[in-house]
């Protein structure tokens, strides 16, 4: 099944329209200071809500809001990868697959949020359930904004390790662009070998956001090259998952229709509609591949990059 | 400052500008601007400054967008209204089928006469969504005349969708569904009579769906406020370093040629203040300092000119 | 005119197809082959900053380019070369999964060396499949090959008889390997079953494949490991053992970037491998920045670059340099200061401007020797100007600075030098006429006193002309390719038609080099904050060089490197030097400096040249400073940053007019920013 764009996905203008959503049985968030968090936390209806504290934020004592009533807090004490964040709080959770999930995933880190499907998908086995991605009125720093940085390692994210083969001649990595060039950099040197293939986020969320990225992605020009049209550069809309899963299939065909690749890198760098459809291509079509998504793990995650809320998407994942 | 702000621009003009901004081109643009005096904000900054934000779509970012248009704005809801009707099929090729059904009884025209920038773009929208000919008509092709009376050519076709690169009044788009929209309703009220555009302003937009019969009016990328330049929350301006530019100094000097250049519009069409423009062509509502090419009272030239509509 | 391509656009190896290493191969005057030594079965570790070249010349040794290199009859060619190069890349394991996920390191170890061997194997037995293709040499011993490899594994189950089916049994070990160790992260088991020791493998594959194939008896199997950055330490040990422990036919060369190096142990007890003895060391871009065959070398690249881009004919003979516009040559570097003369026209420019204000105001606060009274202020000014030649002014200007330094009698210090200067210019031939002269001393220090004329007059540094890049590439081809590529872009974007007949202009070149220098700097990203820890040390670094380069009266001329005492410095400090060195934005001078004022030999570093652009510093590069050790803290150690403007200031004091220094009330690390 290789047709994404059947995928339901609504928007929806103002937290008015969101508060109508739902009820949900559990609804869960990662906090930050965005506005755009907190407002959609605040208007969402659920039995349960449960926000996610990651460490990479590093919050102040103080900055991290209280458990109260039927709002819970996570936040473990140690920093856990992306493997054990999610099967810690998930697992604990006792979610079935009658029960009406919904997750405000834009404040997830990457890797977690990657981690995320593949646990709700292959641990807990749900078939449906809800996703919402909030869009800001601009980045912070406009195309300055740092969303991460401070590089640890480049490794594989847990569950999309792939079967790769010695052959490295036509190795592939595929990244999806975001504001980080230094991301993008630090990956594309982990794989320097392999051929660069850019995914921009166009259209992008704002008229004025690709331009920012463009500007950002030129940064990382000496490590991933300058195209930016087929087939070495190709675009997805910045809020739409199932398009950019889409575009993935289409580059992975067009690949191997050339013969073209030995083994193939995933990596998204851009908003987290684009890392949702990243992971879903890759649960769907790339099991027992030689296809792994990797990551530029940071210690530093901003916990303020965004002013204002500019409207929210919810995607019904579905998975066979 | 000046360093930084040129390096930007080289990126663009290097990428997505289709080398429009040469170093040369900047230059003789530059020197219409004052040269920079001590003790006096700088006029070449400011103009450097707005360049440096100026949002360009050329002609591979406009198939994109009419991709966009295209699978998101009208494809994608048939495809839901499909499924959910359906009891939410999953079956690609049972969907793909119904949706063709859609597909053959929608008709795709542009906005405004057959030289408007509207129908320009239907010709890159068939191309970049490889669609067939057959799907395209002229605004004249909806009905038929037999005697005096008005009726629908083809009755068999469900949606009629206008496309168009600007939405920034709405006026024009008001203005169609004056002359079309109410004989198309009046003749077949089940019909779907949608507007889509690349670009729209929140206002403008707003002001279609308020006031013309289109069932639906959407845009790719909807500006609000924030994108007029030299608004109060203007977005421009928003991380600027005071020492060098400033929101109102900018505004001076747009105002200060604006005015020879185009003395009835200085800072663009309705004073919208854009720094938009397309491959195809700069809408007038852009800022003249950045498009006008001059007139017999101020010798200008821009780096994105503006060919008028006569 | 078609718009041709930047020539220079492809400055990685890893950008290039092997046809295009073959095509655009350049040979490093005397042969890289002394350098390389492909047939030593000596062990190599190849060091390189980014951008030397390392993974262009490894693969030039390796299998496919052999391959490329001997279409007519391969073997013959290969059994002509004497080695084999088997090339992989470390990024291609993904050694990062080897870790943690609830597992112990010595569980780890054992696996990672398990994966390795197999991943090599099948990489020496692919490699010798394609060589021996329909070729009966192999198939008439392919049993017996198969057979003796199987019996290196402990314990096997499948045995197959031909070389694509013992290639499949790696493959699905391979396989088996991957799916256990994917999975740990989620069940947290790891029940791999080893079924072969270390190495055993990796050098028992060649020692039977050279038994049993005449053809292969006198071929060294090369193990190419580049990458050596992307494996963590205890990964790195068991290469280093491989390296301790080779076997005959095989050899092993590791190459890696300078930071990529984490460890010397081996797995045997905390044994290092040992230098001499068990590898030789090639330091790449040492190797470079000393040789004057560099230049040379650099020559034929870009000459390929350009004929391979249809800039140039392949026969024709071209000077690089007469492409970029520079200067003519005059005396009293007329040509480079002319704008001056007309900038300030009818004004007082800005360096006398400067010297009238800190007279006035030494006149006020201190007094000043041999000046009685504020008037005679302006007769100075007059004795030391020379309209014609800023420069000589700005000369005139720095030797009065010296002599206010030195407590002289100011009013006779300007007679002094305005008589000098009368002599100097009536020469017109600018030619030294011996150390102590005035002609010495303006030649010694034009350059910088250009660079501090420049800043005072609002215009940016520039660094022009081909040999001024060669310098700035400090020994790292790459970094030269990267600072073409911009100025062609510059170029290009100004309409100059660079290389096609065009000059390249002095704009375009100094842009160039500072997007060049930029890139390098940001480049520097260590692990974790390390890249910022660095990059915020090098800067502390770059801003006191331009301080002391733009005060009134610089000590050491072209200084941008340094010397100070190890043993007096915090390790932290120490460390952060050690990881701007590994990644290149210092150098390390390894004779060291000797300590003026006793027998001690202090370490030595330099600022890479490459980035003196960031901070208007000269290319060439003559005086060092020497730092005490709570000036060396301040600049790298994080916890003692703070400390680090008064430091500056206190260095500072005594460069800048007034020259007092007691005197606290200049806060000049602000005027230099």
């Amino acid at each position: 099944m290789t047709d994404y764009t059947i995928f339901y996905k609504d928007y929806f203008n103002n937290t008015a329209d969101v508060s109508k959503l739902g009820p949900w049985d559990i609804f869960v968030s990662t906090y930050s200071l965005d506005e755009r968090i907190v407002k959609v936390f605040d208007a969402i209806s659920a039995n349960e809500k449960y926000w996610l504290i990651h460490k990479e934020y590093n919050f102040a004592s103080g900055e991290v809001p209280s458990a109260s009533g039927f709002i819970k807090v996570y936040d473990p004490t140690q920093r856990e990868d992306e493997a054990d964040f999610i099967s810690n709080f998930f697992g604990s959770l006792r979610i079935t697959d009658k029960t009406k999930l919904c997750i405000d995933i834009t404040a997830f880190t990457r890797p977690t949020l990657i981690f995320l499907m593949y646990f709700l998908k292959n641990s807990l086995k749900l078939r449906k359930f809800e996703l919402l991605y909030s869009e800001p009125n601009y980045y912070s720093a406009q195309e300055k904004t740092v969303f991460a940085e401070d590089v640890t390692k480049v490794s594989q994210i847990a569950g999309y390790e792939g079967k790769h083969v010695p052959d490295n001649l036509k190795d592939v990595l595929i990244i999806g662009t975001g504001y980080d060039h230094s991301l993008i950099t630090h990956v594309a040197e982990d794989k320097e070998y392999a051929q660069k293939i850019k995914i921009f986020g166009f259209p992008s969320l704002k008229a004025d956001m690709y331009q920012e990225n463009i500007l950002q992605v030129q940064k990382a020009v000496e490590a991933i090259g300058t195209h930016i049209a087929p087939p070495f550069a190709y675009y997805a809309p910045a809020y739409d998952p199932f398009v950019t899963a889409s575009i993935l299939n289409e580059i992975l065909e067009n690949l191997k229709e050339e013969g073209n690749y030995t083994n193939i890198y995933l990596c998204p760098l851009g908003t987290k509609a684009h890392v949702l459809g990243f992971a879903l291509f890759y649960l769907n079509q790339c099991f027992d591949a030689p296809i792994s998504i990797i990551y530029p793990h940071c210690s530093y995650k901003n916990k303020k990059d965004s002013v204002g809320l500019s409207g929210v998407w919810k995607y019904v994942i579905e998975f066979n | 400052m000046e360093d930084e702000l040129l390096k930007k621009i080289l990126i663009f003009h290097e990428t997505i500008w289709d080398r429009k901004a040469s170093g040369d081109a900047i230059k003789k643009w530059l020197s219409y601007f004052e040269e920079k005096s001590a003790g006096n904000p700088d006029e070449r900054l400011h103009a450097l400054y707005l360049l440096s934000k100026f949002m360009y779509f050329g002609t591979d970012a406009v198939k994109e967008m009419l991709k966009a248009l295209y699978r998101d704005l009208y494809k994608y809801p048939l495809i839901s209204a499909i499924r959910k009707a359906n009891n939410d099929s999953i079956d690609v090729d049972f969907i793909n089928k119904t949706f063709q059904i859609d597909l053959d009884s929608t008709r795709f025209l542009g906005l405004g006469n057959p030289s408007e920038s509207g129908t320009f773009l239907l010709y890159y929208f068939r191309q970049a969504n490889c669609l067939n000919r057959n799907l395209f008509i002229h605004g004249h092709q909806i009905f038929s005349r037999e005697n005096d009376k008005y009726t629908i050519k083809d009755q068999t076709i469900k949606h009629y969708i206008f496309i168009d690169d600007l939405c920034s009044s709405g006026s024009q788009a008001i203005q169609y569904s004056k002359e079309i929209l109410d004989e198309l309703k009046r003749l077949k009220p089940d019909v779907k009579v949608y507007y889509f555009t690349l670009i729209g302003l929140k206002e403008g937009v707003e002001k279609v769906r308020a006031k013309a019969k289109f069932d639906k009016v959407e845009a790719v990328f909807i500006l609000d406020e924030s994108f007029k330049c030299f608004n109060d929350n203007s977005r421009y301006f928003q991380n600027v370093n005071a020492d060098y530019i400033t929101k109102d100094f900018a505004k001076t000097i747009c105002l200060k040629y604006g005015e020879k250049l185009s003395p009835t519009k200085p800072l663009g069409w309705a004073d919208n203040q854009l720094l938009l423009g397309f491959g195809h062509n700069i809408p007038d509502n852009t800022l003249p300092v950045i498009s006008s090419k001059g007139n017999p009272s101020i010798q200008w030239s821009p780096i994105f000119e503006r060919i008028e509509k006569r | 005119m078609k718009e041709k391509n930047n020539p220079f656009n492809i400055t990685k190896a890893s950008d290039f197809t092997d046809e295009q290493i073959k095509s655009f191969w350049v040979e490093y005057p005397g042969g890289f082959e002394k350098i390389m030594k492909p047939t030593s079965p000596m062990p190599m570790i190849i060091r390189g900053g980014k951008g030397s070249g390392k993974t262009h010349l490894m693969r030039q040794y390796s299998f496919p380019l052999q391959k490329l290199r001997h279409t007519k009859d391969l073997l013959e060619g290969i059994t002509k070369d004497g080695y084999l190069g088997i090339y992989m890349v470390c990024g291609g394991i993904n050694a990062n999964r080897f870790y943690g996920k609830g597992q112990s390191t010595e569980i780890w170890n054992s696996i990672f060396a398990y994966y390795m061997d197999i991943w090599l194997s099948q990489m020496v037995l692919k490699t010798t499949s394609e060589i021996y293709t329909d070729n009966n040499e192999l198939k008439n011993v392919e049993k017996k090959i198969c057979s003796e490899i199987l019996n290196l594994f402990d314990s096997i189950d499948n045995r197959p008889n031909t070389l694509i089916g013992l290639l499949d049994l790696l493959v699905s070990i391979q396989k088996s390997i991957d799916f256990d160790v994917n999975n740990c992260a989620i069940t947290k088991k790891l029940e791999t079953r080893i079924s072969v020791s270390p190495a055993k493998l990796i050098f028992g594959i060649p020692k039977i494949l050279k038994k049993l194939l005449p053809s292969m008896k006198k071929i060294l199997f090369v193990y190419l490991i580049d990458e050596f950055e992307n494996l963590q330490e205890e990964q790195q040990k068991y290469i280093n053992t491989l390296v301790r422990e080779r076997q005959s036919p095989s050899t092993l060369k590791i190459g890696g970037r300078k930071y990529g190096f984490r460890t010397k142990l081996t797995l045997s007890a905390g044994e290092d491998i040992k230098k001499g003895s068990e590898f030789e060391l090639l330091e790449l871009d040492v190797n470079f920045q000393k040789k004057k065959e560099y230049k040379k070398f650099i020559d034929l690249l870009c000459t390929k670059r350009l004929t391979k881009n249809d800039f140039i004919k392949e026969s024709s003979s071209v000077e690089i340099s007469n492409f970029f516009d520079t200067y003519l040559n005059s005396p009293f570097e007329q040509e480079r200061t002319k704008f001056i003369i007309k900038k300030y026209d009818g004004q007082e420019r800005p360096y006398f401007s400067s010297l009238k204000s800190k007279l006035r105001d030494g006149f006020d606060r201190f007094g000043l020797s041999g000046i009685s009274k504020k008037a005679e202020i302006d007769g100075i000014i007059e004795r030391l100007s020379v309209k014609d030649y800023p420069l000589v002014e700005k000369f005139n200007v720095f030797q009065f600075y010296q002599s206010w330094s030195q407590g002289k009698n100011l009013k006779a210090a300007s007679i002094a030098i305005s008589k000098e200067c009368i002599k100097f210019i009536n020469k017109k031939d600018g030619t030294s006429s011996g150390y102590g002269t005035y002609s010495y001393h303006f030649n010694y220090w034009k350059e910088d006193l250009l660079i501090q004329l420049f800043r005072e007059c609002d215009q940016r540094t520039e660094y022009v002309d081909f040999s001024t890049f060669i310098e700035l590439s400090h020994g790292l081809p790459r970094n030269l390719l990267i600072i073409l590529k911009n100025i062609y872009r510059w170029s290009e974007f100004n309409n100059e038609k660079p290389f096609q007949g065009g000059k390249i202009s002095i704009d375009a070149q100094t842009r160039g080099v500072q997007e060049a220098s930029e890139w390098f700097y940001s480049d520097a990203r260590g692990a974790n904050e390390d890249g910022r820890l660095i990059r915020d040390s090098i800067s502390r670094l770059g801003e006191l060089f331009r301080a002391c380069l733009f005060s009134d009266k610089p000590v050491e001329v072209s200084s941008a490197g340094f010397s100070y005492d190890p043993s007096k410095i915090t390790a932290k400090a120490q460390r952060i030097i050690d990881l701007a060195e590994e990644w290149s934005l210092l150098v390390k001078i390894q004779e060291g400096e000797k300590n003026r004022n006793s027998t001690r030999i202090d370490s030595k570093y330099v600022l890479n040249k490459m980035i003196s652009p960031l901070w208007q510093l000269p290319v060439a590069r003559r005086g060092t400073i020497l730092f005490v050790p709570e000036e060396v803290n301040a600049i790298f150690d994080p916890e003692q940053k703070d400390s680090f403007k008064e430091l500056l200031n206190k260095r500072l004091v005594k460069m800048n007019a007034p020259f007092k220094k007691t005197d606290k009330s200049y806060d000049l690390f602000g005027l230099f920013k």
